[in-house]
């Protein structure tokens, strides 16, 4: 025996099948509310690839600036090396570290 | 030395006039931050004597120029040679005394990554290089672009394409480029759209403000892209007074699928050009003529408080059969639409506003000529206020806002390129007169019922272009329309909120309703 269409659908499941079936009333009401979730979603997702756009550039202004300032320490360092080896081929004493290269403390 | 050049600008020269400024354009090419560019110019054998000499002398010392005498008087021709001269991956025209941006090079170099082809906006310059006028175009339009060529200037083409499409075709005379526009249009897709005055051109004067160069020739090309296509149609020129606007397609109906006109009414009356007047009966007995569309079907919902002598005349004036829905309930547009389209058993539906008055007797021929295109989904028309000012050409949604386009504009306003007087693409129209398929309709959910009042046809718009469709807009198609005669115009907060919610992204651009439209003339880079 040959399942209807409507058994078909319901053993299926498809949701556009089972939509088809209903009075065309509550089709209207269920496919604009389908139509609004989707819509909904789909603003939700922009917002979320717009914010994602954001940070992105944010992180990368930030990564940016870290990559100047390690590079302006690394100058710094070799400088620092630098003038030692020249006060150091002077036979002059390297003053003490007056200076902590580390973060002070707040 | 023009190996590597990213755009190759084409120049014909035919007058004494175009040959007057070549320097300016030469120093906007010189100015570019990108400087991957060439220039190819062909003297006209009709322009004055020692022209191409000025010309060499010019371009003296430039390796990325190149300046020859023209082998034909006629433009088309010219055209062709000049196209033979570039060596880039890309070509684009500019008539002597142009002037492009200082980064137009390098901003159509970095549009590449999003399509394969670009144009920009347009303005025009004084003397003094201020911009006195400014075009801000709509981003990629196809129907728009068969109505008017705005997306000609600055277009920069691939030359691969355009070799393989055949190059230019000189029987289209002054729009040969237009041609070869629409050609790679139709080959490439949607282009990418450099928004701003990317492209400079001299006032063209108070005859010109959009459109140049004959008619005939921009009718032809439009035509001969159609019927590539397989469309048979009659193109004509559009003018507004003695401003050349673009062209109206004409696309004949090969059948006439059965239209369901819904009309939701309480059958009211107000006094519109001094007279009383009973909206939905004199709206129907415009409707209900000798040259009415021939497959028609009426649907009325009305209120329970509908005059019954309005809903008997209605019933006389279409021989009986005009379809009677009645609504029960209070006032709910999106209902009383949903309720007459399950009644109606058209193929399409034209949902419309009782108060209106038809202006063109072949409005609905117009309109489902235009829905016969499976890529549209729903097509407005062209509504006037009873004082012959603009009610609505389209709706614009802009910064969060959802609103009529050119709004009380009059109805010969030039205004967004001369947008009102063409058929061209919009993100949504008005549901006061709304063509769109029966099954589309009910594809998408109808008519909204959270919109009771406002936003309904905004929605409804937004689900259709969200399903893959077009939405157009005819001027060809026109009503009056004495909105807000019948009912208060309401927005409720629950309304507001809600198109918001749903719509947030498709409510902050529009990309048909160029935003820079709004911003005030700026000066000119010092070229």
């Amino acid at each position: 025996m040959t399942p209807t269409s409507d058994a078909r659908a319901a053993a299926t499941g498809d949701p556009a099948d089972i939509l088809g079936r209903l009075p065309l009333d509550a089709q209207l009401l269920l496919r604009d509310h389908i139509a609004g979730l989707a819509a909904e979603a789909g603003s939700a997702r922009a917002a979320a690839a717009r914010s994602e756009r954001v940070r992105r550039t944010e992180t990368d202004i930030l990564i940016g600036k870290l990559t100047v300032a390690r590079s302006e320490r690394d100058d710094a360092l070799a400088r620092v090396a630098e003038l030692t080896d020249q006060l150091r081929a002077r036979d002059i004493p390297v003053p003490p570290v007056g200076i902590s290269l580390r973060r002070p403390s707040r | 030395m023009t190996a590597g050049a990213l755009v190759a600008v084409l120049t014909v020269v035919t007058d004494a006039a175009t040959e007057q400024h070549l320097d300016r354009t030469l120093q906007s090419l010189h100015g570019q931050t990108d400087t991957r560019w060439q220039w190819c110019v062909v003297v006209s054998p009709s322009a004055p004597a020692g022209c191409v000499e000025r010309v060499r002398a010019l371009i003296a010392g430039e390796p990325r120029a190149v300046a020859v005498y023209g082998v034909t008087p006629e433009p088309g021709g010219l055209a062709v040679q000049a196209m033979t001269l570039a060596r880039a991956q890309l070509v684009g025209w500019l008539d002597g005394g142009d002037l492009l941006d200082v980064s137009t090079i390098a901003m159509v170099r970095a549009r590449l990554a999003f399509a394969d082809w670009v144009y920009t906006d347009e303005g025009a310059v004084d003397d003094e290089g201020s911009v006195v006028e400014f075009w801000a175009k709509p981003d990629y339009a196809p129907e728009w672009l068969r109505s008017q060529p705005y997306a000609l200037r600055f277009a920069a083409l691939p030359l691969a394409v355009v070799t393989e499409l055949g190059g230019l075709r000189p029987r289209f005379g002054t729009a040969a480029w237009y041609d070869l526009v629409l050609r790679v249009a139709a080959r490439l897709g949607p282009p990418a759209h450099l928004a701003g005055p990317f492209y400079l051109h001299g006032s063209r004067g108070a005859g010109a403000p959009y459109v140049d160069g004959d008619p005939g020739d921009r009718c032809a090309a439009v035509a001969a892209s159609l019927e590539a296509a397989g469309e048979q149609v009659e193109v004509s020129p559009v003018e507004v007074g003695v401003h050349p606007m673009g062209q109206r397609v004409r696309r004949r109906l090969q059948r006439f699928p059965k239209i369901s006109l819904v009309i939701p009414t309480r059958a009211s009356s107000s006094m519109i050009h001094g007279f009383p007047r009973c909206h939905a009966v004199a709206f129907v007995r415009s409707l209900w003529t000798a040259e009415r569309y021939p497959n028609l079907e009426l649907i009325v919902v009305h209120d329970t408080v509908t005059p019954p002598d309005a809903l008997q005349e209605i019933d006389d004036i279409t021989g009986g059969e005009a379809v009677l829905v009645p609504f029960h309930g209070p006032f709910h547009f999106s209902r009383k639409c949903n309720a007459g389209a399950l009644a109606a058993t058209g193929e399409y539906l034209c949902f419309l506003n009782d108060d209106m008055e038809v202006v063109t007797s072949d409005w609905l021929h117009e309109m489902a000529s235009l829905l016969a295109d499976p890529g549209v989904g729903a097509v407005g028309a062209r509504l006037l206020f009873a004082d012959g000012t603009l009610q609505h050409v389209g709706h614009e949604y802009n910064g969060g806002h959802a609103g009529h386009l050119m709004f009380r504009y009059g109805a010969d306003d030039l205004d967004h390129g001369g947008a009102a007087h063409l058929t061209s693409e919009r993100s949504g129209v008005t549901g006061a007169c709304m063509l769109l398929r029966a099954k589309d309709f009910l594809q998408v959910g109808g008519f909204s019922e959270q919109f009771p009042l406002s936003y309904n046809d905004v929605d409804l718009s937004l689900k259709i272009v969200t399903a893959g469709f077009r939405i157009l807009y005819t001027p060809h198609a026109t009503l009056f329309h004495y909105e807000s005669q019948t009912r208060e115009p309401t927005v409720t907060e629950n309304e507001m909120t809600q198109i918001r919610w749903r719509w947030a992204e498709q409510l902050h651009h529009d990309p048909y309703v160029n935003e820079l439209r709004q911003i005030p003339l700026i000066k000119a880079r010092d070229f």
